[in-house]
């Protein structure tokens, strides 16, 4: 007869020391985890609740505009810089990181910055103006040198910095470059007077304010129109203006449009946007409710369809480049397939005034809206509504949304003078994690998704606490909604059989198609 | 040279044709064909609901990456997904066996004549390592017997309760008394039942009074005074609740983390002494007198399953930890083995003597308890065995078996009887490998406090104890829809049955006479009609008079009697 009892060896499973870590045995067998589900179920619930405990979405305000932040753009390939324009001209760049302006003109335009975009080296940024000029300004993009020392003996910081802007101030362009690079200082170059400003304390040459001489751009461009968009190419180096009669094709290196249109009669363009994927692909939006596209490789228009309200904003996706999100004035935001301009593949509802601004995140799957409701909302490439929408007390209309390259952080810039900064994600940590917060994250994570559609769990994610007058108005449009509802069902129902059906939204979002 | 709209303005990359359809129908099922670790193995990470087998046994068909349930193709596509993952998963989980280092105990029959349950345990103490031969063991106790016996859920610690009011804790791995008392206050005959609590630094006991908890020094700490004359207790530690039932009949939960009653349902079955819990889905089961087993919980007042299992008395209750079977046992001398998925019996074996108890162990090893010995049976839930795998007389002067416990994770099996407490190795019943996480048997101070405090966050709510654990959470289907479906069903059902024999007879039984002699004096608007067409005819032929109706008459005649005397006519 054989026999053997079950033994273990205690010193197997426990640890020798104190200091070693713990021994851990593991037995994957689902008849040792009974009511799992439950299990998980009930996890799902408190990470839900969790997560709208931390949710603390703003981050900080960027106090320095004298008047409402009308335009702003962050670079395309690099972290850092992000330039804002307001409504009396000035503009500003800021480092995001330390959240202080870092450069700032304040009459680079007379009248209102209608749109700043970042060049597609990332060395420079255009800003368009009311003024019917278009400016080009360099941009340092390196190590940011307020907060990080180079070689060994270089004293008090500040100081040193401030001797060198005074030199820069005299000195030529290539010699301030130098010195910038060695500096390893993030700022503007080129321009010899640009770095030093009135309006950048932090960095130790405040005081000197009266002293130093406006900036100068390192190229402008003059036009007849007042401008009302503009966006640079995104590899090549071209921009497009978008002015009261048409728009322009321009190159860096002419002081002309190489390409004007007035496609589909002389309407004003107020937004023009290049396909981040296909090099000659432009976007606009007039002021005819019409959003359309045009080559300009061939120099023709190739599509144009008409919304019923004027649509403020076009953004492209930039990862899946054929698809573009426009906002609209009937406080909806309204995807579409460019290859399919007759009816939008989503409506984005939500809002309740005119979207005067969109963003895109990097990733491609959300996109940040701004409005004239004071609100900034975010949502899902693919979601009828918006994931969560951000407001203080003190935010006015919202002109300008951005999101960072990183897709972390959304900058939303309003009528209120500030730019703020908020997390994409509202119960985001800030900060280093640790591994093991890590893990415990994205184990939350997945049950969410796994019992998302659980309606303890749905009203938990979905609660969001609202201002007054959004609730109201929200729940008037719902009255309203329900209003045109009936009365189209009262039309059904007193007419012939079949002679009239319910409308589909979609549908009759466009009102017309021309190509 | 101009852009392409219409086709997005991007060339679609080729699709690599063979790299497609590798991915086409890699959905887990290769992985289970690749795999070096057994389909056997590989079916016991499968959860149940997910198997393809179902219970009948025909093996639903379904072609790789579609799944016919669905007509939305996403929605197809993503449940394939979901179930490849748990295919991979499974595989995964049965691959990494080979990590279990910890070999399970047996007992082997070397030559065709050798029978395992001839084994004494003096063999059994000769043969297996020092460690574990400690195990063996007879405590006598006489002053306060009959024993009770139960075990912490990690198996570490050993309560022993003498029904005259003997409490001893013990530490099941080291056999060190942890404390020892004996109660004064509620009188004779007190202690019924026992059970841990959530770890052992407390635990129940079901005195005559009522239930109290105690904490493992031994101090009262709390009087449930709603729990009046328990026979039978139950800890459900997934949803910190502890359920009692007593003489009256009532079955009490008590949530242990707020201390507060959820609720007590009427079995209306008399006094009960039988209770376990379901380990698969926390729902107890009660043994009642009149031979029935009732499934609770406390979500519903009435039981989830009644179902006459006995003649006479149930003894004794024990379920499998897969939750798919339970074993009962009644005056009437029978164990019967019943499947829980479709609540019939699977097979019975009889017993000479009463049943007092029964447990099964974590391997699926079966405990009767009967008279003064124990019978271990392996494999005998499934298949009806011939021979016991293991048989054990409890102690040499003969003593009768009170209850019977299997140690979790361990191959040892404490018996409480009347003369006091008997450890005893049955090799091959106990887990070998234990996983940290749900009872680790090492835990350190620390461990079990953050062990409490993860138990005490992922505390279940007591609504969420139901026969299938895994509704939790999952879609409702629409109940309209399922109720028109279940009345289709029944009609089709209806109309397939043989139609009844008509009874014929001739004459007043016909429909035609019975529709007429309904209808003869229901006066509706038709007839009335008719009868005034009737009327007209008759007075265009001039028969005035005969027209007239029976009222009509008779005013004619009081007309014509004249005077005072008309209104009597």
């Amino acid at each position: 007869m054989k026999i053997k009892a079950l033994s273990r060896d205690v010193e197997k499973h426990t640890r020798e020391t104190s200091g070693d870590i713990k021994k851990i045995n593991r037995n994957l067998d689902p008849k040792y985890k009974p009511m799992e589900r439950a299990r998980e179920y009930t996890r799902a619930v408190q990470a839900a609740k969790l997560q709208k405990v931390f949710a603390k979405p703003f981050v900080a305000a960027l106090e320095g505009h004298m008047d409402a932040v009308a335009c702003s753009a962050a670079s395309r390939g690099h972290l850092c810089p992000f330039v804002s324009g307001g409504v009396d001209g000035e503009v500003r760049v800021w480092d995001l990181a330390s959240r202080k302006a870092v450069w700032s003109c304040k009459t680079a335009h007379s009248g209102w910055v209608k749109g700043v975009c970042v060049g597609s080296d990332g060395g420079s940024f255009f800003t368009a103006g009311q003024d019917k000029t278009v400016k080009q300004w360099k941009l340092g993009v390196g190590e940011i040198g307020g907060r990080k020392e180079k070689g060994g003996k270089k004293g008090k910081k500040g100081k040193k910095m401030y001797e060198d802007d005074e030199e820069g101030g005299s000195s030529s362009d290539e010699e301030e470059e130098e010195e910038e690079e060695e500096e390893g200082r993030y700022g503007i170059r080129g321009g010899p007077t640009t770095s030093s400003s009135a309006d950048a304390p932090s960095l130790g040459y405040g005081n000197n304010s009266n002293m130093a001489p406006t900036p100068t751009p390192c190229n402008s461009w003059l036009f007849d129109n007042a401008f009302k968009s503009m966006d640079h190419h995104w590899k090549e180096e071209f921009f497009a203006t978008a002015s009261d009669e048409s728009v322009e094709v321009w190159s860096e290196h002419r002081s002309n449009p190489i390409q004007s249109y007035k496609l589909w009669g002389n309407d004003s363009c107020n937004v023009v946007r290049y396909n981040p994927a296909e090099r000659g692909l432009l976007a606009h939006c007039s002021s005819d409710r019409g959003i359309g596209l045009h080559d300009t490789r061939g120099g023709t228009g190739l599509k144009k369809t008409v919304l019923r309200m004027r649509s403020n904003c076009l953004e492209w996706n930039p990862m899946e480049p054929m698809n573009f999100v426009v906002g609209n004035e009937d406080h909806n935001c309204y995807s579409f397939d460019m290859r399919k301009l007759d009816q939008p593949t989503m409506i984005h509802k939500g809002h309740v005034g005119a979207v005067l601004s969109i963003g895109w995140s990097s990733t491609g799957r959300e996109f940040v809206s701004g409005s004239y409701d004071r609100t900034v909302r975010i949502f899902q490439s693919r979601a009828g509504t918006s994931r969560d929408c951000y407001y203080t007390k003190r935010m006015q209309r919202v002109f300008c949304v951005n999101y960072t390259a990183d897709a972390r952080f959304v900058v939303s810039g309003s009528d209120d003078t500030n730019l703020r900064i908020w997390k994409a994600k509202s119960n985001d940590k800030i900060g280093q994690t640790k591994i093991r917060e890590e893990k415990s994250m994205n184990y939350k994570n997945k049950l969410l998704k796994k019992f998302s559609h659980m309606p303890e769990i749905r009203n938990i994610v979905k609660q969001n606490n609202l201002p007054k007058f959004i609730k109201k108005q929200t729940s008037m449009k719902l009255v309203q909604k329900e209003g045109a509802k009936r009365k189209e069902g009262n039309v059904i129902k007193h007419s012939k059989k079949g002679s009239v059906e319910w409308s589909k939204e979609r549908e009759k979002t466009v009102v017309r198609k021309m190509d | 040279m101009s852009f392409d709209v219409a086709r997005g303005g991007y060339t679609k990359a080729k699709k690599n044709k063979s790299s497609d359809s590798t991915r086409h129908y890699n959905d887990g099922r290769n992985a289970i064909k690749e795999s070096k670790a057994s389909p056997a193995t590989i079916e016991k990470y499968t959860k149940r609901n997910t198997s393809t087998k179902n219970l009948s046994g025909t093996v639903l068909k379904v072609r790789p990456g579609k799944n016919p349930s669905f007509k939305d193709k996403k929605a197809s596509a993503y449940v394939s997904m979901v179930e490849k993952k748990f295919r991979e998963g499974a595989v995964a989980a049965a691959e990494a066996e080979i990590l279990d280092t910890t070999e399970g105990g047996f007992i082997e029959a070397e030559g065709e004549m050798e029978r395992t349950y001839k084994v004494k345990m003096g063999e059994i103490k000769d043969s297996v390592d020092e460690q574990t031969a400690k195990q063996i063991f007879d405590l006598s106790l006489t002053d306060h017997p009959p024993y009770n016996v139960s075990y912490s859920q990690t198996g570490r610690h050993l309560l022993l309760t003498g029904r005259l009011g003997h409490v001893a804790l013990m530490d099941a791995l080291t056999l060190q008394l942890k404390t020892e008392f004996h109660l004064t206050h509620s009188g004779v005959n007190s202690i019924r039942s026992s059970t841990f609590l959530h770890n052992h630094q407390m635990f129940a006991l079901a005195e005559k009074k009522a239930v109290y908890i105690y904490d493992h020094n031994g101090s009262e700490v709390h009087h449930l005074s709603d729990h009046v004359d328990p026979l039978a207790l139950q800890y459900l530690p997934y949803h910190w609740l502890l359920a009692s039932v007593g003489r009256a009949g009532w079955l009490k939960y008590t949530d242990t983390s707020t201390g507060e009653k959820v609720c007590e349902h009427r079995t209306k079955l008399g006094s009960c002494g039988v209770m376990r819990q379901n380990n698969y889905n926390a729902v107890l089961n009660l043994g009642h007198g009149n031979g029935c087993v009732t499934m609770w919980s406390p979500a519903s007042s009435t039981p989830l399953v009644k179902m006459l299992c006995h003649r006479g008395r149930v003894t004794g209750l024990a379920n499998d930890l897969g939750g798919n079977y339970m074993v009962t046992s009644g005056v009437d001398k029978k164990v019967k083995v019943w499947d829980l998925r479709t609540f019939r019996p699977v097979h019975e074996y009889f017993s000479y003597n009463d049943v007092q108890s029964l447990d099964i162990s974590q391997t699926g090893v079966l405990a009767v308890g009967a008279g003064g010995g124990v019978t271990f049976w392996k494999d005998a839930l499934m298949v009806k065995q011939k021979s016991p795998y293991l048989s054990h007389r409890i102690m040499r002067g003969g003593a009768s078996c009170n209850e019977v416990r299997f140690r979790p994770y361990e191959d040892v099996v404490g018996i409480g009887h009347d003369k006091g407490f008997s450890s005893i190795v049955v090799p091959g019943v106990g887990e070998s490998n234990f996983d940290s996480f749900e009872a680790n048997i090492y835990e350190d101070k620390k461990q079990r406090q953050e062990k409490e405090v993860r138990s005490l966050l992922d505390k279940l709510k007591p609504e969420m104890i139901q026969l299938d654990p895994e509704q939790v959470g999952a879609v409702e289907r629409d109940r309209k829809a399922l109720v028109m479906e279940q009345r289709e069903k029944a009609k089709e059902a209806d109309a397939n049955k043989p139609k009844k024999e008509k009874k014929k007879a001739r004459g007043r039984n016909k429909i035609s006479k019975k529709l007429a002699r309904k209808h003869k004096n229901i006066m509706d608007e038709s007839k009335l009609k008719l009868m005034e067409k009737r009327k007209a005819d008759m007075r265009e032929k001039g028969m005035g008079d005969e027209v007239m109706t029976r009222e009509e008459k008779k005013r004619k005649k009081g007309l014509e009697e004249g005077g005072a005397l008309a209104r009597f006519f």
